[in-house]
């Protein structure tokens, strides 16, 4: 924490070397937000290499003083989110095109490079509703309580839980038809 | 099925890799970007940084007066009767104030130090309250008054006028303020309705030559409230009314350093000329704030705008410490001739510390033991404080003891270090992190004259564990009047070992003579 306010400062101040340190410090972790929340590995980059331009561009007028991590990680889900309504409002006459696309369809000159073993959990996550998949992801991914999730998403603590509790069993049963 | 445990282990197990290259190709970008951007945007000028940083220290005050009346608020929430009659005398007081139109008092400040001896401070304040009319008068320790400071009501809100009579200047301010006079009652009106809830009666003690009874209230959480500082009340029994107000050990930016606020001396009959709230200004005064007029030919004060809550978290984990054990040692560069003296070693807890001295060729020369012996007593003035030194000289087989009631030749070693990180945040740069002692650092440097009339080329830097914010090195460097370099370096830090119970147990050798000092 105390780091990542001597970093803002100084990239505040414009120094490249912060600008770095932040960027190895979090962009695999932003990716992985991003790439299990969208399923959609080419999408996802474009999200996060798009966080950090703007954050580049913010450096004069950044008010964030420590949490960071937290600051980048709601610039993602937001953006996240609006991409996702998007595709939403799409999918009337675009249907069903994205979800199921599998993620080891990775092009070449990819930035997000899906681990073998967790295909089969991107494919899992692809098929529950996004709000359950952004609380399952934020929780277990993002190291986000319940409450905080709650306060990001607008809703109730126990519509959080619900929505966890909805999204694990959702998975187990997508995870144990595929593998029992 | 897959129980829900197994089902977060499988989902956690989702991971990603990144390609180099292309993660090379966008840093690239996002550098480009934020180049292109920082070329457009102008360095802050030094005016710009001086009114940031006084802009904070405004926003810190009001936070700091914030919390006192939360604190105050929160005592009227507390539960429980220590005395049942005490209604009934609150009751009478209450009455008795609401009859009053103008009240005066005091108002002064003890330093409580947590490793000297308490100090009463030589400016004190005495402050005047009438209806929609406020006067505060600072005090310097010779009793001349150096500043006025009038609250008066303006059109749409309150204006604060002040002279400073030290600096021949004046100034006004708007201010969004209600009636002083009417918080101030309620105020004593709080206080007077507490007497009810109290923690504790102090019993009788005399004040200004009035018998007075105390009441104290302890920090702690009431009703969602949550009292800071313990409060103390004493009434008049002949009046009924506040006689005398404590605060009790208020937090400050020096985590070794709290204070104490007394309200005393109280008036509520005062006939107070209607002139006095009428503000004066000298003919020959300049309309100029007085900080302005302090600043003027001084040395422009670089700061590299660090937040509080840096320094605020530092603090946090000193003063956490338990013990502490470290080295400090002087380097001299002469013509660039680097020589590096023998270190001293210390060793310190809360109370007691030690330090080895070593000559050349770690030679033990002398250890020195203190021991604080400190009782807090409110008015910083009796005899409340003593320390210990005992000094065992190894080269001349000879040891001596002595007592101190200040400690104004010998300070605790966590003062210092204390002092410095409570200035973090009046940093003058940022130091490059780094790796020191196999741990990752970050460092500031911070110029002496930020806190008294040092020569603007005396610097200290202090760098921290990135992981647990304890310092790690501190530097003192200056240069003599002989053009030498100096720097006085304190590193080895071990935090919070367990010393052993000798530690600090002076050990003198049968064969060694007592010598008694000639003066100190």
């Amino acid at each position: 924490m105390l780091e990542d306010t001597l970093l803002i400062i100084k990239f505040k101040k414009g120094s490249k070397e912060a600008l770095r340190r932040i960027y190895e410090k979090y962009r695999l972790y932003l990716l992985k937000i991003a790439a299990a929340l969208l399923h959609d590995t080419n999408l996802a980059e474009d999200i996060v290499h798009d966080v950090f331009i703007r954050f580049a561009q913010s450096s004069d007028r950044l008010k964030v003083i420590g949490n960071l991590k937290g600051y980048l990680r709601t610039a993602v889900i937001n953006t996240a989110r609006n991409n996702n309504r998007a595709r939403r409002s799409r999918s009337y006459v675009d249907l069903d095109c994205t979800d199921q696309i599998a993620p080891e369809n990775t092009y070449p000159d990819a930035w997000i490079i899906i681990k073998e073993d967790s295909i089969r959990i991107s494919k899992a996550l692809s098929q529950i509703p996004f709000e359950q998949k952004e609380v399952v992801v934020l929780h277990l991914h993002g190291q986000m309580k319940f409450r905080q999730i709650a306060r990001l998403q607008g809703v109730s603590l126990k519509t959080i839980q619900s929505r966890y509790r909805y999204g694990l069993d959702k998975l187990r049963s997508i995870l144990n038809c595929e593998v029992e | 099925m897959r129980p829900k445990k197994n089902i977060e282990n499988i989902i956690k197990n989702f991971d990603i890799d990144i390609n180099a290259d292309k993660d090379k190709k966008i840093y690239q970008h996002v550098e480009q970007t934020y180049s292109k951007t920082k070329q457009t945007v102008t360095a802050y000028s030094a005016i710009d940084i001086w009114r940031i940083i006084m802009e904070n220290k405004m926003i810190r005050l009001t936070v700091v007066a914030a919390v006192i009346i939360a604190a105050i608020i929160g005592i009227n929430q507390m539960g429980g009767s220590l005395d049942p009659s005490s209604v009934a005398w609150a009751q009478q007081a209450i009455e008795a104030l609401e009859k009053n139109k103008a009240i005066v008092y005091r108002q002064k400040t003890i330093k409580v130090r947590q490793f000297s001896k308490d100090q009463v401070s030589e400016y004190w304040e005495k402050r005047y309250y009438a209806k929609d009319a406020y006067r505060r008068d600072l005090y310097s320790p010779t009793g001349n008054v150096l500043n006025t400071q009038w609250i008066l009501p303006d059109t749409d809100g309150h204006l604060q006028h002040e002279v400073s009579y030290e600096y021949k200047c004046y100034w006004d301010a708007k201010i969004e303020q209600k009636s002083y006079y009417d918080d101030l009652m309620k105020y004593l009106k709080r206080h007077v309705g507490r007497l009810s809830k109290a923690t504790r009666i102090l019993g009788t003690e005399v004040f200004d030559g009035k018998k007075c009874v105390g009441f104290e209230l302890a920090p702690g959480e009431y009703d969602g409230f949550t009292l800071f500082y313990l409060n103390r009340i004493w009434f008049d029994i002949e009046t009924k009314l506040p006689a005398r107000i404590e605060r009790l050990n208020i937090d400050t930016d020096d985590p070794s350093l709290k204070l104490t606020i007394v309200h005393d001396q109280f008036n509520y009959y005062a006939e107070v000329p209607v002139d006095m709230f009428i503000p004066q200004i000298p003919q020959d005064f300049v309309n100029a704030h007085s900080d302005e007029i302090r600043n003027k030919g001084q040395v422009d004060l670089v700061y590299a705008d660090v937040p509080g809550e840096i320094r605020d978290e530092i603090i946090t984990a000193i003063k956490g410490y338990q013990s502490v054990i470290y080295k400090k040692h002087l380097e001299t560069t002469d013509g660039g001739k680097v020589n590096v003296y023998p270190s001293d070693e210390y060793f310190a807890d809360h109370n007691r510390w030690r330090v080895d001295k070593y000559a050349w060729h770690d030679k033990l020369q002398k250890t020195h033991l203190y021991n604080i012996e400190k009782q807090s007593l409110i008015d910083g003035q009796a005899d409340n404080f003593r320390l210990t030194e005992t000094v065992i000289d190894y080269e001349n087989m000879t040891y001596n003891i002595n007592t101190f009631k200040d400690d104004s030749y010998n300070r605790h070693p966590m003062e210092n270090i204390m002092f410095l990180a409570s200035m973090v945040n009046q940093a003058d740069r940022v130091l490059e992190n780094t790796v020191i002692e196999g741990l990752r650092c970050f460092g500031f440097e911070i110029s002496a004259i930020k806190y008294g009339t040092n020569p603007p080329d005396y610097k200290h830097r202090l760098w921290l564990d990135e992981e647990t914010n304890l310092p790690v090195r501190m530097e003192f460097e200056r240069y003599s009047s002989d053009g030498i370099l100096k720097i006085i370096i304190q590193d080895q830090f071990q935090w919070n070992p367990k010393l052993p119970e000798d530690t600090f147990k002076p050990i003198i050798p049968d064969d060694y003579e007592f010598i008694v000092l000639d003066s100190k």
